[in-house]
């Protein structure tokens, strides 16, 4: 190889500014918080003086002791009539799914003692086959928000009166409905899509109890281009079935399907099958894109464009694979040659390829589907005679219903499902806002959660279940049903909407028994046994369905995915001629202006999980920030923008982002709005745009936001992030020519890119397809993808790291070993598995002004490093400088960077480094390889996190889960454990640290235990696959593997001893439990 | 600390065998005491209505009609009823309707010796356990004895002997002094105890250093020990809020610990039992011989069950579930400690008395053990794994016999594969 490569983390790596260079020499980047841990404000102006304290200390000392000798006394209290599933201490498992208009998956619920604790995939779902993404695990935890609706409030004369009956509620409901229907008043049901088939009969028996009732369906990230697509050129207003698992093709412009686009846990785990190296084929993946999303930066190859120049994309990858269309101009070179070099390999897998859009103008939706058709993928890699019910709101419809409510020939509205005050875009349509044409309805009824955004605006709020409390059922797609069943009894006094629009229909039925009489009148299961079988998987696939693929597993890589009706119908171009084509094509036009790409990010989706400090602490994919949205830009337009002098990486310096380095703010302005952010400046934007997330800026977060959470930008009332759905525009497009001007303010962003940074080592690798099957088991020998780096022993004689060690063998041979597997083709970085490990390791939130001081706690992060060609002159040159502070005068940054992503967790060495410089003994080894962690020896030296050499472990600077409000008013708020409520969310198998002492993966020993003793009981050995990680069961491309390493047979023994695996820093010599396997490119060189 | 001294239940036990012995009734009806408890306690008691009507007076009761006399009825009766009924027996079919039609079991297998020495019983009834004055005294007065007070009366035995000796020397020597003046002797110099004490020291350094040294190592090793105790409840019996009889359940009528603590088989806490186990009994049986109703009406009141007729006394007719039995817990260990029943119970084969005692043989139970982590230690380090038709430990066996192959006496206890690592308990 003539050049190779360079990994960094962010800018400040890439540039060696010296800020980042000295941060990170430290582990701790802060001194120890003495004043917080001391907290009162009175206590550190006290004038305690020396001989006081002493003998307040040696008081307090014997006052403890004498207090423990006092024997606690300790109640235990059985249940009086046992329900015969709970065994205290047995956790349950209940199939259900998962459904908010959004996101869709099928889940298990894990309930311990009654109150469900976990949520992970469901394996019988066919649809989703076990997938889910961390909004779907996170999801748990919001059941237990204490701020919730509690029971129906009403607004009266401006007020609320909350906490009434839920019979008053009805009867003055039922009354207002009545004489809005008598009065020939139209009254509309808006939601959000419903897929579900008894809650659409519960509707119909609605419209039929008051007539002039309208179903409006209203999605807060609307499809409709696609909808509307397909509606003129199949006659059908669907959304096909993906099946990225058969695409050895995959061309993406602008569509994020691994984290937000339609069912991305659908197709994250499709296209997980597809990206391992050593399988029949590879998928090659082409994104054409705006921002670097989280597909874009899995992708083989990227390019960015603006988002006004997606459909020209579009026109042009259309005439490259042979449709007729004149192509508007305005690309640049290296696009074209890209998108070129897309039509090439397109049309050479013809009919297993596929070409998706994220935009939501329909007519670049149809160029996309012209191009498919014309590459024959129709009936092999997407479907629309077997439609994916996901999406079904129509802006069209949606934009009509403000028009008449502006007009005032609305007479009623009841909202459910959807928030639509806070995620309309400033103006619709051609009328006004929401919020003012709904002001104009005489009777306006919320059914949501809470009193939020658009319950503040209606008069009656009846609160809707959470879903873990609720019945419902689903049809993702033909012939597929999937049943949602309550894990707990409901905690407040709330109603599913369902059975509230009953209520007012004068159906008093339980929704439970009304979708089974459903399911049994509509013949697809009757009879106790069959419904009971139907709930107890969560799925019920009807009869023209195929055998069920029972094995799961995706080492055996098998697609799970829609295959209902097998013989997909080809449907030929309709209604749509090429001189359609051309005419839409031809409304797409590039500007030179300043463009706003608005995009859902992974861990907030479309805002409904604000409230979910899990999630909004989990760090964003790429930009790794935590607790805000801002704006992403490229580098270079940040330099001009505020003006940054210094040449090349010289002016980056500027653009630090740490602890005491806040970032810029811009103003963005358009649609008549005007709004401040942060600007994050991100290699792999397209120039001159800017992206922003939506889902932030929530009314909810209010009082949750901390005064230094904003440098002093925020003024009363201060939200997590701002609320960017205004800028959406008026045809709901999710981009929009904007102004933008600098400003003087900064703002500081919690990221985490640069946190326990590896300093420089290489520790991810990576190659390409080409040179993955040339070297095949040559690869750890010299000059191989995967080459072992060999030390010189005093002989001057090369050995390898594991022949040349100073400490004896842990008994590494008895019994089990346990070890990971992770392979990096097929992480795609969601972050799934952070969450997951949150919830089963009782990981403490910490905040945003923590996250800054480099204090997060997830126990595994995933290291996002960015990469660009080095060449190897100046790299030969270099080695004698040995400096990271020399390798920016060697290289490039690409325009479009690539991108690896690293789940990194304990490693679990055989050797640990931290295990030896313990001075308690409290981090030991264990027979199975296990680094053990006793939480109640730790004195808190933190020498082992210093001698970590891959930053893993974690201190416990304050008492996070304390109940004790007033010493810790800093964590109450964003820590579920501070409540009675949200402690219920806690795994009671683990125990919950505190202050001082350190964390860190446990390779969720808890799980270990509990897998073996299940062994013991049935009494024989532990069968491979049998005992999962969190993060390993929430991964959905099964990146993260977990066994035994001593079990010859296991999944890990053998994929370990691939030539493509890795251990990090194996000249180190720690012997690692946790292996890598190398990132396989699909592309030549 | 409650405890009933050994001697005192020996008294006791020894006054209920007398008692046995002397009492004697004819005897037939003792015998039919024996066929009436091993066949009709099921569904009949003495003194009140079970399934089946009260036995207390049937003899007066029962109007023979066609059969003659009562003990010719009866005995038809036992044997089976059915027949009685089907002759048209107005008595019969009047007891069948009062009972709600519930067919009582046929017991055609008695013979007529039996059947007439059950007679004979129903016309005395159960012989009553009278209480022997000796052992009722003996159980009122229950020796109250207290461990630790051992020790503190040596300690203030120890310390009023040395004040003694303290107070006597100084009288001594004021009583000389007194003596010797009087007889014109010279006197004894006014050295106090203590000085003496030190001048004793001063001229016997040796002897004096070594019982120093062994005063240092008796403090020193009774403040260790205490300093161990810290924390430590052994021998911990709190008062519970029904007074459950663990040697009557456990012990005399020997149900098996899991029927109650049924969890310890499947799940890492061995349960306290829930009122519906307890009723699986308690519906039958509504009174105890030590208190008799009294605590067993205290269950019945935390669950709404009405003893007399049979039923739950809610609108719903179900157990109520508005109250909670705040049963206080004996064995507490740390929140850190994970530590799991079922491992123990199901795949080490641990008896539940090797860590709680002979629990059946303790009225009130009370912590056994000291629940320390030495304690949990040593076990793993004595106790060989239960390896015995479990396939799990064959490759762990296996892989052990070469790791270990030159070691002699080789004892595979529990240590061996991990017992005392940290992660096994703490997590």
């Amino acid at each position: 190889m003539t050049e190779t490569k360079k990994y960094w983390k962010g800018l400040e790596e890439l540039t060696a500014a010296p800020q980042f260079v000295e941060q990170s020499q430290k582990e701790f980047a802060e001194h120890v918080p003495v004043d917080k841990f001391l907290s009162d404000s009175e206590a550190t102006e006290s004038k305690t003086h020396r001989r006081d304290f002493l003998k307040y200390l040696g008081f307090s000392v014997t006052a403890a002791s004498l207090a423990a000798c006092e024997s606690p006394v300790t109640k235990a209290i059985p249940y009086l009539n046992k329900p015969e599933e709970i065994t205290p201490g047995v956790a349950n498992y209940y199939a259900s799914t998962y459904f908010d208009g959004y996101d869709f998956a099928g889940v298990v619920v894990k309930t311990r003692e009654g109150r469900p604790i976990h949520i992970k995939g469901n394996k019988h779902s066919l649809i989703t086959g076990g997938a889910v993404n961390a909004r779907v695990n996170s999801s748990v935890l919001e059941l237990y928000d204490a701020k919730r609706g509690k029971a129906p409030a009403k607004k009266s004369a401006g007020a609320w009166k909350k906490g009434m009956e839920w019979s008053t509620v009805d009867k003055e409901i039922s009354t207002q409905l009545a004489s809005v229907s008598a009065a020939n008043g139209k009254i509309v049901l808006l939601t959000g899509t419903l897929m579900s088939p008894s809650s659409e009969k519960a509707i119909a028996e609605f419209a039929a109890k008051f007539p002039g009732t309208e179903h409006v369906v209203y999605d807060s990230i609307s499809s409709s281009g696609i909808l509307k697509a397909n509606s003129m050129m199949f006659g059908k207003s669907a959304v096909p079935a993906y099946h990225f698992d058969k695409a050895k093709v995959i061309v993406s412009l602008g569509a994020d399907f691994l984290a937000g686009w339609l069912n991305s846990n659908q197709y994250a785990a499709q296209y997980g099958i597809t990206r391992k190296p050593d399988g029949e084929w590879m998928s090659k993946h082409f994104q054409f894109e705006t921002k670097m999303s989280l597909t874009g930066s899995n992708a083989d190859v990227r390019a960015t464009v603006k988002p006004s120049e997606q459909g020209i994309a579009a026109a042009y990858l259309l005439k490259a694979v042979g449709g007729s269309i004149s192509v508007p101009a305005g690309l640049s070179a290296d696009v074209k040659k890209k998108l070129d070099k897309a039509a090439a390999e397109l049309k050479a897998a013809k009919g297993s390829s596929l070409v998706v859009a994220g935009s939501n103008n329909s007519g670049v939706q149809l160029l996309v589907n012209a191009i498919n058709e014309q590459l024959g993928n129709y009936g092999s890699t997407l479907d629309i005679q077997n439609a994916l019910n996901i999406r079904k709101g129509s802006d069209s419809d949606y934009s009509a219903l403000v028009a008449k409510m502006a007009a005032g020939s609305v007479g009623a509205i009841i909202i459910a499902g959807v928030n639509p005050v806070y995620s309309s875009p400033a103006k619709i349509g051609k009328g006004g806002d929401f919020k003012s044409a709904l002001a104009k309805v005489k009777v306006k009824i919320y059914l949501g959660d809470r009193l939020d955004e658009t319950g503040a605006e209606c008069d009656y709020i009846c609160p809707d279940n959470h879903y873990l409390e609720s019945w419902n059922d689903y049809n993702p797609a033909k012939g597929h049903y999937n049943i949602a069943q309550p894990a707990i009894n409901k905690l407040f006094s709330t109603r599913q909407w369902q059975e509230s629009i009953l209520s007012w229909s004068g159906n008093s039925t339980s929704f439970r028994d009304y979708i089974q009489n459903n399911w049994s009148s509509e013949g697809l299961v009757s009879g106790a046994a069959a419904w009971n079988e139907a709930v107890q998987h969560g799925v019920y696939v009807g009869n023209a369905a195929p055998a069920v693929v029972v094995d799961d597993k995706a080492k055996v890589a098998t697609p799970k995915t829609d295959e209902v009706d097998a013989a997909m119908a080809t449907v030929a171009v309709g209604s749509v001629t090429s001189a359609d084509l051309n005419k839409f094509a031809s409304e797409f036009k590039t500007s030179s202006s300043w463009e706003i790409e608005l995009y859902v990010k992974a861990g907030m989706g479309d805002g409904r999980h604000a409230l979910n400090p899990w999630l909004q602490e989990l760090p964003d994919p790429i930009t790794k920030v935590t607790w805000d949205n801002y704006a992403t830009m490229h580098p270079e337009d940040v330099k001009e923008l505020f003006d940054i002098k210094g040449e090349g990486y010289e002016g980056f310096n500027e653009l630090y982002l740490g602890e005491k380095y806040p970032a810029k703010v811009i103003k963005i302005s358009a649609n008549g709005t005007e709004i401040e952010v942060p600007v994050y400046p991100l290699p792999g934007q397209a120039r001159k745009t800017v992206s922003l997330a939506l889902g932030y800026g929530r009314s909810i977060t209010s009082g949750i936001a901390r005064e230094e959470w904003s440098g002093g930008m925020y003024k009363e009332g201060a939200l997590i992030g701002v609320n960017a759905f205004p800028l959406i525009s008026n045809e709901f497009e999710y981009s929009n020519a904007v102004t933008i001007t600098a400003t003087t303010a900064t703002y500081p962003l919690a990221t985490t890119q640069t946190h326990h940074t590896m300093m420089g080592r290489k520790i991810v690798n990576e190659t390409t397809l080409a040179k993955f099957h040339k070297d095949g088991d040559k690869a750890k020998e010299e000059g191989g993808y995967n080459e072992q780096e060999l030390l010189t022993d005093t002989y001057g004689k090369k050995r390898k790291p594991e022949e040349l060690d100073l400490w004896e063998d842990q008994g590494v041979g008895l019994g089990h070993r346990w070890g990971m597997v992770i392979d990096l083709s097929t992480c795609i970085g969601c972050g799934a598995c952070a969450t997951a490990c949150q919830s089963e390791n009782n990981i403490p939130v910490v905040g945003k002004d923590e996250v800054r001081r480099s204090r997060e706690m997830h126990w595994i992060r995933i290291d996002r490093y960015f990469s660009s060609t080095v060449n190897k002159e100046k790299v030969t040159e270099l080695d004698q400088l040995n400096s990271i502070a020399e390798y920016h005068t060697a290289e490039v940054p690409d325009e479009e960077p690539q991108v690896v992503f690293q789940p990194v967790m304990c490693q679990h060495c055989n050797h640990a480094p931290c295990e030896t410089v313990c001075p308690v003994a409290a981090t030991t080894h264990s027979q199975e390889g296990l680094n053990q962690m006793a939480y109640n020896r730790c004195i808190g030296t933190r020498y082992c996190a210093n001698n970590c050499p891959f930053k893993v472990r974690r201190f416990n600077w304050f008492q996070y889960d304390s109940l004790n409000l007033t010493q810790y008013p800093d964590f109450n708020k964003i820590n579920p454990a501070h409540d009675d409520l949200g402690r219920m969310v806690l795994n009671p198998d683990v125990v919950v640290r505190s202050r001082g002492v350190i964390e860190k993966c446990s390779m969720c020993v808890q799980r270990i235990q509990h897998g073996k003793l299940e062994a013991k009981k049935a009494g024989h050995a532990v069968e491979d696959g049998s005992i999962e990680t969190a993060c390993a069961e929430a991964c959905p491309t099964h990146a993260i593997q977990f066994g035994d390493l001593n079990d010859t047979n296991s999944y890990v023994s053998k994929a370990s001893k691939e030539p493509r695996s890795y251990t990090m820093l194996d000249e180190v010599g720690v012997k690692p439990n946790v292996y890598y396997q190398t990132k396989v490119r699909n592309i030549e060189a | 600390m409650r405890k009933i001294s050994s001697i005192s239940s020996l008294l006791f036990l020894l006054a209920f065998t007398l008692f046995f012995a002397s009492n004697s009734f004819a005897q037939d009806a003792k015998a039919g005491e024996k066929i009436y408890k091993a066949n009709c306690t099921a569904c009949h008691a003495w003194d009140k209505k079970l399934t089946g009507p009260a036995l207390q007076g049937v003899t007066d009761r029962v109007q023979a009609g066609a059969y003659g006399d009562v003990d010719g009825w009866l005995k038809a009766w036992i044997k089976d009823n059915a027949k009685v009924r089907a002759s048209g027996d107005a008595y019969g079919n009047q007891v069948y309707n009062a009972n709600a039609q519930g067919a009582m079991t046929a017991f055609g297998f008695l013979s007529d010796a039996q059947l007439a020495d059950l007679v004979a019983f129903l016309y005395v009834g159960p012989s009553k356990p009278a209480v022997d004055p000796n052992a009722a005294a003996a159980v009122a007065t229950e020796v109250v004895e207290d461990s630790d007070s051992d020790l503190w009366m040596i300690l203030i035995v120890i310390g009023i002997a040395t004040l003694i000796i303290v107070i006597f020397s100084g009288v001594n020597r004021s009583m000389k002094n007194a003596a010797n003046k009087k007889e014109g002797l010279p006197l004894e110099d006014g050295k106090s105890f203590w000085e003496a004490t030190g001048n004793w020291i001063q001229s016997h350094k040796k002897l004096s250093s070594i019982i120093g040294f062994f005063l240092v190592l008796v403090l020193a090793k009774i403040g260790w020990d205490a300093l161990l105790g810290i924390g430590v409840y052994q021998d911990y019996q709190p008062k519970q809020p029904i007074a459950f009889p663990h040697d009557l359940h456990a012990g005399k009528n020997e149900i098996d610990c899991k029927y109650c603590h049924s969890s310890a088989r499947t799940s890492k806490t061995s349960g306290i039992p829930s009122a519906n186990v307890c009723m699986n009994c308690h519906k039958a049986v509504t009174e105890g011989s030590r208190s008799g109703k009294t605590e067993i009406q205290k269950l019945y009141d935390y669950i709404g069950w009405n003893p007399d007729s049979m039923k739950y006394m809610t609108a719903d007719g179900k157990m109520r579930n508005d109250t909670v039995i705040e049963w206080v817990k004996v064995h507490n260990l740390p929140d850190f400690v994970y530590f799991n029943h079922s491992q123990h119970v199901e795949v080490g084969k641990v008896a539940c008395q090797k860590c709680h005692g002979e629990v059946e043989k303790m009225q009130e139970v009370k912590q056994f053990s000291e629940l320390t982590m030495g304690w949990c230690v040593n076990c793993h380090r004595e106790t060989e794994v239960n390896f015995a038709g479990n396939d799990y430990y064959i490759k762990i066996h296996e892989d052990a016999k070469k790791e270990f192959k030159h070691k002699k006496d080789f004892k595979f206890t529990v240590d061996k594969i991990g017992g005392l690592e940290c992660a096994k308990c703490h997590y």
